[in-house]
């Protein structure tokens, strides 16, 4: 019998899948079987991103359903479908987002890439933040921690007060 | 090596891409008409001193959108709502800007060797041109703010396409795989369904956005190409000193149906045009890589039905394909 995939090897592999209760049979060759098995290690972005979301769910046992007063966005349609409504969604589901991005970005939640060209009040606050953040780790490296949990409060009450700087 | 180009023989293309978003709008999956439209024509405006051509999706046939995302020029999920995206395209279609797509901007460059610095010059320079204009979703902490979390921060995606014959044929790529989400990065195949990888082509692309700079996750990216190009070469020298008549048979019996064959389907075209790009590298074959690089998107089904200008049925199409690919081995 010729592998089923390439049609050109001998199948030496007989792989038996049950789904549901339905069962597949499949003949392979060695090299056709080794790619079979790579398609399941090799999860695509949003693939991960929903196990993560579901992994998620079902840790939260207490159910109050959130959502975004902006664009009326769920935590529990985010959690379905992986995507966010608009902007405002990040402040809406801050800690939970917060945490999930750690899980998605290797424990990263703190951006360091490039910052959009923004007024001068915003550079001076940008640069306020990242004396914050030097002197935070430097904190953390001295062993310092109670120093950093308030440096890091210090940071966190920066954003709100940035959001109203933009509406007023 | 075949000609000027390094690395031509595993890097085929790389790619960067930035997702940015209008901090005012919601994302684009929640637009209305008139906010999506109004997505547009900031977008549109914001480059209009910059000689980007605008192709309105809506008013092209279904293959003409699908001859561009074989380009590379847009993705697929730009066509689930033609209606309400467009796209901008510069001169020589290193630049795209998609609207609309999952975020409101996808500012993409694409690069036809294995040059990341020269792809991220051209990109930040678009970003550059449209932030000086619009407001995007920017957070402190969290960087720019996409539709989905896994590309918030940087809002960037590097990638490099690569050609991974020997590593394929030979079984190692489940250890490949491993090896590179060791390093945030991600491997997948670039064409056929799911996760099936034809013609051996796969993408390497960085998964982590956030906590990283852009210039970490390029160099990132940078060396782990470096290392499966050397990986790839180390297997391929290995394959024809173990059994050259072996190797050597398999990719000369693919040029002979390339030659030879009067019609051919897609995915028999994957199998053989990827034994010639090996042949064509390691020198037994005497067709240059960069032909079998523009063969492999001009027999796509799209680009082949768009050369004809008429609509073809499965078999015209396999018929044209044949014929397609002998005269470009033979030129």
């Amino acid at each position: 019998m010729l592998c089923e995939n390439c049609g050109q090897q001998p199948a030496t592999v007989h792989l038996t899948t049950i789904v549901g209760g339905d069962k597949t049979e499949q003949h392979l060759c060695a090299a056709c079987c080794q790619k079979h098995k790579q398609a399941l290690t090799m999860a695509g972005m949003s693939t991960l991103l929903l196990s993560l979301l579901q992994g998620a769910g079902s840790t939260q046992h207490e159910h109050v359903e959130m959502r975004c007063e902006c664009c009326g966005q769920t935590y529990d349609e985010f959690q379905k479908t992986g995507m966010l409504g608009c902007p405002k969604c990040y402040d809406a589901f801050r800690s939970q987002l917060v945490s999930l991005l750690g899980r998605i970005h290797g424990g990263k939640t703190q951006h360091t890439g490039r910052i959009p060209p923004r007024s001068e009040e915003q550079n001076h606050a940008a640069k306020r933040l990242e004396t914050l953040r030097r002197d935070m780790d430097r904190a953390v490296a001295d062993e310092d921690f109670e120093l950093a949990a308030k440096l890091r409060d210090e940071i966190r009450a920066m954003q709100p007060a940035r959001e109203e700087e933009k509406h007023a | 090596m075949p000609d000027s180009v390094p690395d031509r023989d595993v890097v085929l293309t790389c790619r960067v891409r930035l997702a940015r978003n209008h901090a005012d709008l919601p994302f684009p999956g929640f637009l209305d008409v008139e906010q999506a439209q109004e997505s547009i024509r900031r977008a549109t405006n914001a480059l209009e001193p910059h000689e980007l051509r605008t192709v309105s999706l809506d008013r092209m046939t279904p293959i003409q959108r699908q001859a561009l995302v074989e380009r590379h020029l847009i993705s697929r999920d730009l066509l689930r709502t033609p209606e309400r995206s467009a796209v901008l395209l510069n001169d020589d279609e290193t630049l795209s800007v998609m609207i609309n797509e999952e975020d409101h901007l996808r500012v993409q460059a694409f690069v036809n060797r294995f040059d990341l610095p020269l792809a991220a010059k051209i990109a930040f320079e678009a970003d550059d041109w449209l932030s000086s204009k619009l407001s995007f979703a920017y957070d402190i902490e969290l960087g720019y703010l996409t539709a989905c979390p896994t590309n918030t921060g940087t809002g960037m995606r590097a990638s490099a396409m690569l050609h991974l014959p020997a590593l394929t044929w030979s079984g190692e790529m489940g250890k490949v795989t491993q090896a590179v989400s060791k390093l945030g990065l991600t491997l997948r195949g670039l064409y056929g369904e799911g996760s099936e990888a034809q013609g051996d082509l796969y993408q390497l692309s960085n998964q982590v956005t956030l906590g990283r700079t852009e210039s970490d996750i390029l160099d990132d990216m940078q060396s782990a190409t470096n290392q499966m190009v050397d990986w790839e070469r180390k297997v391929r020298v290995a394959l024809h000193a173990g059994d050259r008549i072996a190797l050597e048979d398999r990719l000369m019996r693919a040029l002979g149906v390339m030659e030879r064959a009067r019609r051919m389907n897609a995915k028999e075209f994957m199998q053989r045009w990827s034994c010639l790009r090996l042949g064509s590298c390691m020198r037994l074959i005497s067709i240059r890589p960069d032909t079998l690089d523009r063969l492999l998107v001009t027999a796509q089904p799209a680009s082949l039905e768009q050369a004809t200008g008429e609509s073809l049925t499965d078999e015209q199409r396999d018929i044209r394909r044949a014929s397609l690919v002998q005269t470009m081995i033979k030129a």
